[in-house]
């Protein structure tokens, strides 16, 4: 091995996470090379320093928080009635199918219509108007039928999001990408190292964007009317 | 290594999913095991993002409300403990704004910060002296803690703090095993740096230099 074991490399072999020929050539280096076992040495002294802040316990009254807060936070039947209204409403508004009149349709919007009034029904035999606050068990059956048919967000993770010079830009596997920005195929985005002259140029307008790059991300942008990827390079 | 943890997650798999089918089934209990499992893993790492307990306590109370309503959703493409770590980590990003200029916790916050784990943790054989050591020590690995970079901060949590393999992490965070590999590296040189800094030329006998010197003395070593 030609010089010193890389940062990365001590940190990896430290937490057993390196391969067996690699752990077997980081140890053969290690015997002979005396600033390199200091540097792990050291290492190891700040993960064990790290340790002294230990598992904190949560305050004793959390669980009931949480149980209260989930209580709390349930919809009441009457409003998810409404907003299913409100998509059926919706749903009635768009311009026609294939340009003229369509079956589908009246036939969909029947079988919607009566599922709204199955859940009015079932309303009123469980009591939960407006007044209750009861707490309920979790969700099932008929309220994910109504959830999904009218089509509702599907209930995935939240994305992480930033805003940055006054944009929002969505985190997806180590690019942040604009929201609203095609970053596919479709609209391959110009490539613009940071530290070239259009880079440059564009990080002294949207100097913030430097807070996305800074842990080697990469943002895909509208800029100039073209979309643009920048990264951390010249 | 690749192979044990893979292994060791094949029971819990089953285990995982049977308690999401479990909660989307109604069965109340489900939730409640679910949170005695995780509830000091999420509420530790709030805690470590926000540096504040009273936080930690409030978007450990949010999370959970999130596993709650998603917990259906689990699919068993990873373990419900990467999960609800995205669930969490994704959570804490939203709330904390992921740039906000972060303030290094001063006096008595600091306490409450930095050592509500080493006090939880304290050794009753300790004597005072040691205890106080360990106090300071804590505040000032919470204030470190506090300025890095959250992607840095984040993965050295989840590494150091939190036990989490870097194949959990690179789940966890949504990035390749090598990115983690270079954020726990750069985060713990950073790290370094800061403690290094805490504990300036005449102050070396703080707690801090004892674990940020990257190379002691021949002298400090027999002292």
């Amino acid at each position: 091995m030609s010089g010193h074991i890389s940062l990365e490399s001590l940190s990896a072999y430290l937490d057993g996470e390196t391969g067996p020929s690699e752990t077997r050539r980081l140890e053969v280096h290690l015997a002979a090379c005396g600033p390199c076992s200091s540097r792990l040495e050291a290492t190891r002294r700040l993960v064990c320093g790290l340790r002294v802040l230990g598992p904190a316990l949560p305050p004793p009254d959390l669980p009931a928080r949480v149980h209260g807060r989930i209580a709390s936070s349930r919809p009441q039947r009457w409003l998810r009635s409404l907003r299913s209204l409100r998509s059926w409403l919706w749903w009635q508004g768009l311009p026609p199918l294939h340009g003229s009149f369509s079956p589908a349709r009246p036939l969909v919007t029947a079988g919607l219509a009566l599922l709204v009034a199955v859940l009015l029904l079932q309303n009123g035999e469980n009591g939960g108007g407006l007044g209750s606050l009861a707490p309920k068990l979790p969700h099932a059956g008929p309220e994910f039928l109504v959830s999904e048919a009218f089509g509702e967000a599907p209930q995935v993770l939240p994305q992480t999001t930033s805003e940055v010079a006054g944009r929002v830009f969505v985190w997806s596997d180590d690019v942040w990408v604009q929201r609203g920005v095609d970053a596919g195929p479709a609209g391959q985005p110009r490539a613009v190292p940071a530290r070239s002259p259009a880079g440059r140029a564009l990080l002294a307008k949207l100097s913030d964007l430097g807070v996305l790059l800074a842990d080697g991300s990469r943002v895909v942008l509208r800029y100039n009317y073209e979309t643009v990827e920048l990264w951390n390079g010249s | 290594m690749k192979a044990a943890f893979i292994a060791a997650g094949v029971g819990l798999h089953d285990l995982d999913l049977e308690l999401a089918q479990r909660h989307s089934r109604g069965d109340v209990r489900a939730f409640d095991e679910v949170y005695s499992r995780y509830a000091v893993m999420v509420f530790n790492l709030a805690l470590r993002l926000s540096g504040d307990p009273d936080e930690a306590a409030d978007l450990t109370q949010e999370i959970f409300l999130r596993v709650y309503r998603h917990l259906d959703s689990f699919g068993g493409r990873s373990t419900l403990k990467t999960w609800i770590f995205r669930v969490a980590l994704n959570h804490c990003r939203e709330r904390l704004s992921r740039f906000r200029p972060l303030t290094l916790p001063i006096g008595e916050e600091a306490d409450s910060a930095g050592t509500a784990g080493a006090a939880s943790m304290a050794d009753p054989r300790r004597g005072p002296e040691e205890l106080a050591v360990a106090a300071d020590l804590g505040r000032q690995v919470a204030c470190a803690l506090a300025v890095l970079p959250p992607p840095f901060r984040e993965a050295v949590v989840l590494r150091d703090l939190q036990g989490l393999a870097y194949e959990e992490i690179a789940a966890v965070l949504g990035v390749r095993v090598g990115t983690v590999r270079s954020r726990i590296a750069r985060g713990r040189e950073q790290l370094r740096g800061l403690l290094e800094t805490m504990a300036p030329a005449g102050m070396r006998h703080r707690p801090s230099a004892a674990i940020a010197d990257p190379a002691p003395t021949a002298e400090r070593r027999e002292s």
